[in-house]
């Protein structure tokens, strides 16, 4: 593949080709070069992503729900001051006082108050954009009153943003979206006659078209992946005790020693003192062939460690070791293929069992045994003897590759391994929504890393207007989608004054599965294109009627926010509404995605 | 973080939206239950919802209801906020109760843990087939 790089200072193809290995070079920015209208969204970069509209809140970890995620494309730069006078150097000018006595201290502002009520100085922000974004920053200092910022459509409101009263100095960062005008309201907060300080009152526009999603229930989920992709099958790898993993006569005596990644986190799984076996089992579907794995170590109990699966009663397959050198003890079953034993330092074992079967397996185990040989034995345990374990693994195939660990299905990652961030949306009620963009052109490039968990109902993964079905210039892209009568894996269509498609038909691209996806629509070129992992799959040449694509939001996971909803994983997402793209753009731009997009390779 | 996911019988998705603003974050939390897009076998209409939630929720969600900070200007109903906690079924997979409550009219079922998809196929629900053709 050859890789274009963009010269930012004539704005045009360089013409340089350079390696694919070295394609970290291109930025999707270089789309935006000449202010092309759309938005570029990279969930892996968590600078990007907040667990609340107004941006006070980022995004941390796995598992915490997205309110914004700001757009790219423009650069994230920040416009003129819109505040008059926010750093105080001589006077108070332009704040308006509330109920209190407003001075100059230090180069400060310093609110006295004058009553017990509402106590402030304000000014209105005036002249946005409805559909940008402003940025507020400040410091707030307390004084013998306490501190407080609000910013509302009215001085001493605050509707948008509003928190407790603050007894520490305070520097927020706040993002206001859709409006065009705002107060912005310095409050002291304490008895009459007690002071609070602020200095460095900024308000600036943050380009770009950032997208959110304001009630909480419909937020995206963040979650990481290594970029190799999810292998391991199983949840809570190195939490035994969680209670996904059912007891069996036994107990779990949490992060007991340390593990073999060095952390204290391996677990004790103890027999208890009554005849039976003793085991912990984890859900998980896994018929046909795969390899499960678990790290083990003597406890000094002599005591052996057990795989075999749940539910499926004796005989399919099992393997016993001795966790003081990891021998096999014992294994057998029908569907049994192989064992194996490597030792990894500090006397910590790897241990696996490979099998192949039709029997739909639905759950592992992990059991301790008193006897070096027999599958599944009762025995009556001591109630303190057992063994350590670490680290299981059951993943699809004859090996047991590099160990993933497996906290929720939201949160996995590797050792070694880059983490690439997506957005999960449930497929029940999630979805964001964009500000209104305005394309001006007849033509957009959409580009997404996509992987989709479900071909069972249509999920819409971007569409501009509440209804491309309906509202002229318009374009959605859907995985899958649901034409009546038949189901497309993914489709893209495009309108001027009439829908086309292009449509990946079933079957071939069947879910689960990860995919980097790219829509081209030319509305005057009458050419609607769909290209999965750097393929072109499908085109259509009909007419697509006339005029440009129009101003809409656009509508992330779902169809205008009430049906329609995408179950899946969106880890990246590019829209371009400008010039058609050279193809070798195209793919230094599908290369990109794809090294963001876990588990795809072009 | 557990997942819950809710089923809202559509006669009562405004006192539950209510109660969604009280247990949530701002008047958008007043939208949670707005697209009653799922049906049980009898036709049955429910607005459903999923996200992840934290250890306490449970707790907070099941006491007596205090209106939020952020509401200071009364925004939420919390008589008709009561009234939705009150028709609140909770129910979490391997407890003592091994059967999954299916959704009612007279209920607001809840389950704990599953995915959303997932629970609102356990709670016997189907989404409502969409009249417009996607062309």
């Amino acid at each position: 593949m050859s890789i274009y790089l963009w010269d930012k200072f004539s704005r045009g193809l360089s013409g340089l080709v350079i390696n694919p290995k070295v394609s970290s070079l291109f930025s999707p920015a270089v789309l935006f070069a000449n202010n092309e209208p759309g938005v570029w969204y990279d969930p892996s970069d968590l600078s990007t992503l907040f667990q609340d509209t107004t941006g006070t809140t980022p995004v941390t970890t796995a598992g915490q729900t997205v309110a914004l995620m700001l757009d790219k494309s423009k650069g994230l730069t920040l416009g003129p001051e819109l505040v008059t006078n926010g750093a105080f150097d001589t006077d108070t000018d332009g704040w308006t006082p509330t109920n209190a006595t407003l001075s100059i201290s230090s180069q400060r502002l310093r609110i006295t108050k004058l009553s017990a009520s509402f106590s402030s100085a304000g000014q209105l922000i005036s002249g946005l954009g409805a559909g940008k974004t402003y940025q507020l920053t400040l410091n707030g200092y307390v004084g013998s009153a306490e501190v407080r910022v609000l910013v509302g459509s009215g001085i001493n409101s605050g509707e948008i943003y509003s928190p407790a009263q603050s007894a520490i100095d305070i520097s927020p960062t706040v993002l206001v979206t859709g409006k065009t005008s705002f107060w912005v309201t310095l409050l002291a907060y304490g008895a009459t006659g007690t002071y609070a300080e602020f200095d460095n009152i900024s308000v600036k526009e943050l380009s770009g078209l950032h997208a959110t999603q304001p009630t909480t229930a419909a937020r995206p989920t963040y979650g990481i992946v290594p970029e190799t992709g999810r292998r391991n099958l199983l949840g809570y790898t190195e939490e035994f005790d969680n209670a996904d993993w059912v007891k069996f006569e036994s107990t779990v005596s949490a992060n007991a020693i340390v593990a073999p990644n060095g952390s204290l986190s391996a677990d004790k799984l103890v027999e208890n003192t009554t005849s039976q076996r003793h085991l912990v089992q984890l859900s998980v579907s896994a018929p046909g062939q795969n390899t499960l794995s678990v790290f083990v170590k003597d406890a000094g109990d002599s005591r052996f460690v057990e795989l075999r699966p749940g539910g499926v009663g004796a005989g399919v397959f099992y393997a016993k070791f001795d966790p003081s050198d990891g021998s096999l003890t014992d294994s057998g079953g029908t569907d049994l293929v192989a064992t194996s034993t490597e030792p990894v330092g500090d006397g910590w074992h790897r241990v696996s069992v490979t099998y192949d079967t039709a029997v739909a397996v639905t759950s592992v185990q992990v059991a301790c045994s008193n006897a070096s040989t027999g599958e599944h034995v009762i025995y009556t345990g001591n109630g303190t003897s057992g063994i350590y374990i670490w680290g299981a693994q059951l993943e699809e195939g004859s090996t047991a590759t590099a160990y993933q660990k497996v906290t929720t299905a939201l949160d996995v990652t590797e050792a070694g391994v880059t983490s690439l961030g997506y957005l999960s949306f449930d497929g029940l009620d999630d979805w964001m929504v964009t500000p209104t963009i305005t394309p001006g052109i007849d033509k957009v490039q959409v580009f997404a890393g996509v992987r989709k968990l479900s071909d069972a109902a249509t999920g819409f993964l971007v569409e501009t207007s509440s209804s491309s079905a309906t509202f002229d210039g318009s374009f959605l892209m859907a995985a899958p989608s649901g034409i009546v009568g038949s189901t497309e894996a993914y489709h893209f269509g495009s309108r001027g004054t009439d829908l086309r498609r292009a449509a990946a038909p079933n079957g071939q691209f069947a879910a689960p599965i990860t995919n980097v996806l790219v829509g081209l629509g030319d509305i005057s070129g009458d050419l609607v294109t769909l290209r999965i992992d750097g393929t072109q799959v499908a085109e259509d040449t009909d007419d697509l009627g006339t005029g440009n694509f129009l101003a809409y939001p656009m509508y992330i996971g779902s169809r205008n926010g009430l049906a329609l909803r995408f179950n899946g994983h969106l880890h990246q997402l590019i829209t371009r509404f400008g010039a058609n793209l050279e193809v070798a753009q195209i793919e230094s731009t599908e290369a990109y995605v794809a090294g963001k997009t876990a588990g795809v390779t072009l | 973080m557990r997942r819950i996911t809710i089923a809202c019988p559509a006669a009562h998705t405004d006192d539950a939206n209510q109660l969604a603003m009280a247990l949530g974050y701002g008047p958008a939390d007043g939208l949670t239950y707005s697209n009653v897009g799922y049906q049980d076998a009898l036709g049955n209409l429910y607005a459903c919802a999923s996200l992840p939630v934290g250890d306490s929720f449970v707790s907070t969600a099941t006491s007596p209801l205090e209106r939020p900070e952020w509401d200071t200007e009364e925004v939420i109903d919390m008589t008709k906020a009561t009234q939705a906690q009150g028709l609140v079924f909770l129910w979490t997979p391997n407890e003592d109760d091994p059967y999954p409550p299916q959704a009612n009219p007279s209920q607001i079922v809840a389950i704990l843990g599953p995915s959303g998809l997932e629970a609102i196929s356990t709670m016997g629900l189907l989404a409502v087939p969409q009249a417009e053709g996607l062309l």
